[in-house]
């Protein structure tokens, strides 16, 4: 069994991409044995009326009966009225938010980031915080998005939410060590999506504890493909590989 | 058949120029990777003066010297010592094992000072790969951009020449080098993102595009999956893993007398 819980649903803002039809992608996830895909729309990038961004990926997830696809909702809490969209995301039966900041223009700092995490505990929502989507070196001129920077995740008044927190891609960015810090003392979840160098995965479970680990793809913006192939370019203990393709997704969020 | 045109020693774990090398295949081989082109020593310099240029290129040899039969080496030189780079790539490509010339970010690759070394790496049928990038943040002071390789192509015809990373920005990239036959690119150094290889294949055609991973900084994974997970046929999927680069690379392993 494999759950990635980094996919995307709709169009990326700047070209179109080879599975970006659900159909497709549906396949080349089945392909790769992947049972379950934790997924979220690219339209709520740039799409200010999420409520509608959030009921489309719920319908379009409903469309593959097998349970592959579960619908994650895209909040922004900078625009006026997120609480509704979250209330909308429980009514959907949506129980993963999908927090692209960078994007949304606000910071881990922001008051109504925090009041956001208190609303996800309370109804034990997972919250995934993307802190990159695309390298800042490749970036359309008119849409230069910054890396977030995940260090206000250490704060006392976020850990005290108690709200379960992953971060998306963002091992391109985020030092090993901070990311060590993050996985140890606030209990932060990361996905393998932008992990990259020389059998990567070794490196990565040498640096964080395994049940911080967790399998992404970042499809179909990346290759599905590459997420599986670097569990073939790391040696990986079996329990520790098994933990990182389901069994620490399963934990936070079991299936109903 | 899988053949990688893009490796480095740098950050591979290992105190000597042998244990990364040793490193690198045993990852390799879990990719099932046949072989691998190996460039430049650690750490990485990017304006090196002619006795760091040596010192790298001495690691190099040394991790080839057990290992001629699963890799190659390119000379790494450098623009800013046009006679220091003619003397190594006389001692490690003409009288030494090498196959061809890595160029990084010392200086840009319109400066004329390159022209004499690359003549001589066409005399010799090296194999020319010039890194270039187009960054939206902005380039270093002596970064190739993929404009720049392109006039460096249309001074060269005869030479051949590797757009590195495919110029970073690579739907950039692939549209300003399409004009130049004798300009391949190289896959590799950058995410994996969707639909790289099937743009490359239609602009420039099957037998211009390389698979390379830049190991170690990414991964053999991530890179090879550009290709494997690519919407395109086998054969050019197999043309794109190593087919090319040994086409490219047979002349000079042919006058070197190496059978690959």
């Amino acid at each position: 069994m494999i759950t990635d819980v980094n996919v995307w649903l709709s169009r990326w803002p700047t070209r179109r991409l080879p599975l970006d039809e659900t159909a497709a992608l549906v396949d080349t996830l089945n392909s790769l044995q992947i049972t379950e895909a934790w997924c979220a729309s690219l339209d709520g990038l740039l799409h200010r009326d999420l409520r509608a961004v959030n009921r489309r990926t719920a319908a379009e997830c409903r469309q593959y009966p097998t349970g592959l696809l579960r619908p994650a909702g895209v909040i922004n809490p900078a625009l006026p009225g997120w609480q509704a969209d979250l209330e909308d995301c429980r009514e959907l039966q949506i129980s993963i938010l999908r927090l692209t900041p960078g994007w949304h223009s606000y910071d881990l700092t922001s008051p109504e980031f925090l009041q956001l995490l208190q609303a996800a505990a309370q109804y034990r929502m997972l919250v995934q915080i993307c802190v990159r989507l695309e390298d800042p070196r490749i970036q359309h001129t008119l849409l230069q998005i910054p890396d977030v920077n995940p260090r206000p995740l250490l704060a006392p008044e976020i850990t005290a939410t108690g709200c379960s927190l992953m971060l998306l891609n963002a091992l391109a960015s985020t030092p090993l060590e901070l990311a060590g810090q993050l996985a140890t003392t606030a209990g932060i979840g990361f996905d393998t999506a932008m992990l990259e160098g020389l059998a990567g995965l070794e490196r990565l479970t040498a640096a964080l504890p395994p049940s911080r680990i967790h399998f992404g793809s970042y499809s179909p913006v990346f290759v599905p493909h590459a997420a599986t192939l670097k569990l073939q370019e790391s040696e990986l203990p079996m329990p520790v590989r098994s933990a990182i393709l389901h069994e620490n997704s399963a934990a936070i969020l079991p299936r109903n | 058949m899988i053949w990688d045109l893009h490796c480095h020693l740098n950050s591979v774990p290992g105190r000597t120029p042998d244990e990364q090398m040793a490193r690198l295949i045993e990852v390799a081989d879990r990719m099932h990777i046949e072989r691998l082109v190996v460039f430049m020593g650690s750490p990485f310099s990017q304006d090196p003066d002619p006795a760091e240029l040596r010192r790298q290129n001495d690691q190099v040899l040394q991790a080839l010297s057990h290992w001629h039969h699963r890799a190659f080496g390119f000379v790494y030189l450098s623009p800013a010592h046009e006679q220091a780079s003619l003397d190594e790539l006389e001692r490690c490509v003409a009288s030494g094992p090498l196959v061809g010339v890595k160029l990084w970010v010392a200086r840009r690759c319109t400066e004329s000072q390159l022209d004499s070394i690359i003549h001589r790496a066409a005399e010799l049928d090296a194999v020319i790969y010039q890194h270039t990038w187009l960054k939206t943040t902005g380039n270093l002071p002596g970064e190739s951009t993929p404009a720049d390789l392109a006039a460096l192509a249309a001074r060269h015809p005869k030479a051949r020449l590797i757009c590195g990373h495919t110029g970073g920005n690579w739907e950039l990239g692939l549209r300003t080098i399409r004009p130049f036959p004798n300009v391949s690119v190289d896959l590799g150094g950058g995410d994996p993102l969707s639909g790289i290889a099937e743009m490359a294949v239609r602009e420039v055609g099957a037998d211009r595009v390389l698979y390379g991973s830049d190991v170690a900084g990414r991964s053999f994974a991530t890179q090879l999956a550009k290709v494997t997970g690519a919407m395109l046929d086998e054969p050019v999927k197999q043309a794109i893993l190593g087919l090319n680069l040994k086409r490219l690379l047979t002349p000079i392993l042919q006058r070197k007398g190496v059978r690959a």
